[in-house]
């Protein structure tokens, strides 16, 4: 079974830019591994397997191109557990379409309503 | 090539309490890269930096954005060829040492987007994210087409 891990999203829509803290949030040493410069995965320094946040840049236009070009996202061995959400167990590809409808989608929707 | 004018950037870290005054005196007006064109950043920029989804490791590295951009080891062209449309971005890279004496420093990398400055018409970059490159990341970054040194 997949390891999950819970963590916190926050997204600016000024930046355009989903922010993925991995729970317990913490200050610590990373390095980044980059992915055709919409996804930054930081990972502990001495550590690759300890995950620390995800940065998606270009977050609408990156999921919005998902379903064409999965092959440039991210491949992790766990599942993801969104805090404050009942959204529990997702693989990354449908956690950024859960987030997509929370942050782009329903607020597109409220303001043309 | 090694590049032979690049010089040794010795950059110390700063403090979160000195980061906004850092960020407002050397990046928030814009600053000039190596080729002498025009990088601009906005507070929107500061916010995204600020965040602690890194670890709060570029906060405390924000002499590195303005060290990385003026005297890179290189530039290389980024070309996202998986999206519907293609978007071209250029990495600077550098590596910064703490101080004089270090042997290995920390390798990093500053992302900037080219356009086009419509009130004057002249090519400028606007900032896009700085963060320190793990190994295999930099080695990719490195078989992107050079752009500067030019050979």
């Amino acid at each position: 079974m997949a390891r999950e891990l819970n963590i916190r999203l926050e997204y600016s829509s000024e930046k355009d830019v989903l922010f993925i803290s991995v729970l317990p949030e913490r200050e610590v040493e990373t390095r980044t591994m980059g992915y055709d410069h919409s996804f930054l995965v930081f990972h502990e320094k001495h550590n690759p397997n300890a995950l620390v946040g995800i940065e998606t840049l270009d977050f609408t236009e990156t999921v919005s191109d998902i379903d064409l070009t999965s092959a440039i996202l991210p491949e992790f061995d766990f599942t993801f557990n969104v805090i404050g959400s009942s959204l529990r167990g997702v693989h990354f590809k449908d956690l950024l379409k859960w987030a997509y409808g929370e942050f782009v989608a329903k607020s597109q929707f409220l303001e043309a309503a | 090539m090694p590049n032979q004018s690049k010089s040794r950037s010795i950059v110390t870290l700063n403090s979160e309490a000195e980061a906004f005054e850092i960020f407002k005196q050397e990046l928030s007006k814009g600053c000039l890269e190596v080729r002498g064109l025009k990088v601009s950043f906005d507070f929107g920029d500061f916010s995204y930096l600020q965040k602690k989804t890194d670890g709060g490791v570029r906060l405390k590295r924000l002499h590195y954005i303005k060290e990385t951009l003026g005297n890179p080891e290189e530039i290389r062209e980024s070309v996202s060829e998986s999206r519907k449309e293609k978007s071209i971005t250029e990495v600077y890279i550098n590596t910064c040492f703490m101080n004089a004496h270090e042997s290995t420093g920390e390798s990093c990398k500053v992302v900037v987007e080219p356009t086009i400055d419509f009130s004057t018409l002249q090519r400028v970059y606007k900032f896009k994210t700085f963060y320190l490159p793990n190994e295999e990341t930099l080695i990719k970054n490195k078989k992107g087409k050079m752009l500067w040194p030019e050979n």
